[in-house]
């Protein structure tokens, strides 16, 4: 039921895998404390993998939303990859899919860090 | 006051560390000094002082004929010592270490040894004391008059009722007196700390040895220095030698140790003895039993203001959704509101607009409880005001959607669905800011979902938002509901209630009142959860088209006390 995390590295991009529901609680201070300590450590370009992710609510959105805040704040980007068709459908509902790039492939989602240059 | 420490390196790479706690300690040749080195031909017989100069230390060069270096400078008089200060005189190096204290740190330093390592102990426990267990000398110690009366006393001022803040000075005081210590200390455990909750002095220096022996062996002791005989006999100042005769006892409640009290005395006359020991162990032990009850009374009272403040805070938002159904001619209309704690973030309203349209909202804010609960009622005083100035829903909710980013914490935001049915032609203008799409059965069972929309509220103040049209024709049914609907899951389980089964009640009650179908709705949302309390709010709206302008029965007139909207 809850979220688990990793944190790897490709090409100068920081991969979060995500792998659970996103809820309130414990999930939601997961991600943003995972986030903040990937941004402290310098990583400014933060790629989530969503595929594994089966449900967010909407307080889990509201974390997304936060997180691509304190990203930005910070001088960074944040991208989702691989979203379920549920929450792609999430996604489209509340119209975030205007404020988040989503990418499915990796390896184009990695590289379209570099291409766009510094923070949009 | 800051907690010091003096680390002393002599030239054979010996070195020990002395605790700056008392006003001054002089160092030199002489046996005057607190800090004696006789073998140091570099020094002189008085040769330096550590003394406090406020909150800090200092050092101050006694003339002496070598002179005092900080970090290779001599000094003239007094130098307050700085962080890294180093401080050579003879052949000594000397460093000042500051524990910069956790809060309990402001009276207490755990030290590795007592300042004097020879010292003698007794060790007794509460079985011991109280004689059950056997091989103890301790049974039966408690027969002195003073013991009993320290007792009888203790448990008079323990039985009445005094909050956790009056009851730990008022156990200390107790067991200082009753033993006639000078000074003492009642530490309580937090987590992996022991935080002082009551002290009578300062600048304590506990061993952690005994620390640890009172903590987790829960052992009671009496830590007498052997010196303090000796210095009896030679009639020194136990003062000037900073001997002490100490008492550490546990505080216990049945297998746990809640904390710890510690007393010290330096009277030279009357050291403590067994039968301190032992009477300590037993009226802390009651003292402790003392505590808990305060602790379970504090909870307690604490659980019944929160359950109260919520109770009220329920009725509060209750006040914010509508009290009953509206009367309308060819509209039946009702709704549902289940918070899952109490208070939540859900909400829904309908209010009648001059020109006889009727306006319907639904909206759910991200999160639930008490927060989501503030959130919502904020967006509500706000809506109020919009709905009133402003006539069409996308104007409204792009007002909304300004006054709620400009406050709205980052990771929180409001789903948000406003429509504006006319009942006569069934039209409706309406708006939706990421909500769920709500779901039409039109009157041949055909059902759709009212999907397009702007951006959830609360993200971006400059988002835009459009309206759209629909017609409900007579016998439609258009159903507006929170994602708790949809959501709900089984106990355990992922598979969600979902838009399909929620859409096959709805179609299967479709000539049914609004209530019924929501009565509907919720048994099959009760069944589906298996009885089991909702994880997220609930709500449901449901608005049909009546034949022939008919009025709904047993529903209320609109109004009441609401205010009737001007524009």
């Amino acid at each position: 039921m809850s979220l688990s995390v990793k944190t790897r590295q490709s090409n100068g991009v920081s991969i979060l895998d995500l792998d659970g529901r996103i809820t309130l609680g414990e999930p939601t201070g997961l991600l943003r404390d995972t986030v903040k300590t990937v941004l402290a450590e310098g990583h400014k370009d933060i790629l989530l993998n969503l595929g594994q992710v089966s449900y967010i609510d909407s307080a889990g959105l509201g974390e997304l939303v936060g997180c691509n805040s304190t990203v930005r704040n910070a001088g960074g980007r944040l991208k989702l990859m691989q979203l379920q068709k549920k929450i792609s459908d999430l996604m489209q509902i509340t119209k975030l899919h205007t404020v988040f790039e989503v990418i499915d492939d990796e390896a184009k989602a990695v590289s379209s860090f570099a291409a766009a240059g510094g923070a949009s | 006051m800051t907690v010091s420490e003096l680390l002393i390196s002599g030239p054979d790479g010996h070195s020990r560390t002395v605790p700056l706690s008392v006003g001054k300690h002089s160092l030199g040749r002489s046996s005057m000094n607190e800090l004696c080195y006789p073998d140091d031909s570099g020094l002189s017989r008085q040769h330096l002082v550590f003394e406090r100069s406020g909150n800090e230390w200092a050092v101050r060069d006694l003339d002496s004929k070598n002179g005092t270096q900080v970090n290779g400078v001599r000094i003239k008089g007094t130098h307050v010592l700085q962080p890294g200060d180093r401080v050579t005189a003879g052949h000594l190096t000397m460093q000042q270490k500051t524990n910069e204290p956790e809060s309990a740190a402001q009276t207490v330093l755990f030290v590795a040894e007592s300042a004097s390592p020879i010292s003698t102990t007794v060790e007794t426990s509460l079985e011991g004391v109280l004689g059950s267990d056997k091989g103890t000398s301790g049974a039966a110690a408690l027969t002195g008059l003073n013991s009993i009366q320290a007792l009888i006393r203790a448990g008079q001022e323990l039985s009445s009722h005094r909050p956790l803040t009056e009851l730990f000075p008022l156990i200390l005081d107790l067991s200082i007196s009753a033993v006639g210590a000078t000074r003492g200390l009642l530490m309580i455990r937090e987590k992996d700390e022991l935080v002082v909750q009551a002290a009578h002095g300062n600048d304590f220096q506990i061993s952690r040895a005994v620390r640890d022996r009172v903590i987790n062996q829960k052992a009671s002791l009496l830590v007498q220095d052997a010196q303090f005989d000796a210095a009896l006999a030679g009639r020194q100042s136990i003062v000037m030698q900073g001997m002490r005769s100490i008492l550490a006892v546990p505080l216990q409640t049945r297998d746990r140790v809640i904390g710890l009290i510690y007393v010290d005395t330096q009277n030279l006359i009357r050291p403590f003895t067994q039968e301190d020991l032992n009477l300590l162990t037993v009226m802390v032990n009651v003292a402790a039993i003392r505590i808990e009850q305060a602790r379970f009374a504090e909870i307690e009272q604490n659980e019944r203001i929160y359950a109260r403040e919520l109770a009220q805070a329920a009725e509060i938002q209750r006040g914010l959704l509508p009290a009953n159904s509206p009367k309308i001619p060819g509209v039946d209309l009702d709704g549902r509101n289940f918070p899952c704690h109490g208070v939540g973030g859900d909400y829904y309203d309908y209010f009648p607009y001059p020109d006889g349209r009727i306006g319907i909202v639904v909206a759910d804010v991200a999160g639930k409880g008490m927060p989501a609960a503030m959130m919502m009622s904020n967006m509500q005083a706000h809506m109020q005001v919009y709905t009133e100035t402003f006539r069409e829903p996308a104007e409204v909710v792009a007002r909304l959607n300004k006054s709620l980013a400009a406050r709205c914490p980052g990771n929180r935001f409001i789903t948000f669905f406003l429509g504006l049915l006319d009942p006569v032609t069934g039209e409706m203008t309406y708006c939706n800011a990421g909500h769920n799409p709500p779901i039409l059965v039109r009157k041949n069972g055909t059902a759709e979902q009212l999907t397009g929309g702007g951006m959830i509220l609360g993200i971006f103040g400059a988002a835009e938002y459009e309206n759209q049209r629909i017609t409900l024709e007579e016998d439609d049914l258009l159903a507006l509901f929170s994602d708790g609907i949809t959501e709900a899951c089984q106990p355990g389980l992922e598979e969600e209630f979902g838009e399909e089964r929620l859409t096959e009640l709805l179609v299967a009650n479709l000539p049914s009142s609004s209530s019924v179908v929501i009565e509907k709705v919720m048994e099959g949302l009760n069944s589906w959860g298996a009885g089991e309390s909702f994880a997220d709010d609930v709500t449901i709206v449901v608005v049909r088209r009546m034949a022939g302008g008919e009025v709904f029965s047993g529903n209320e007139t609109f109004g009441g006390e609401r205010p009737l909207v001007l524009i």
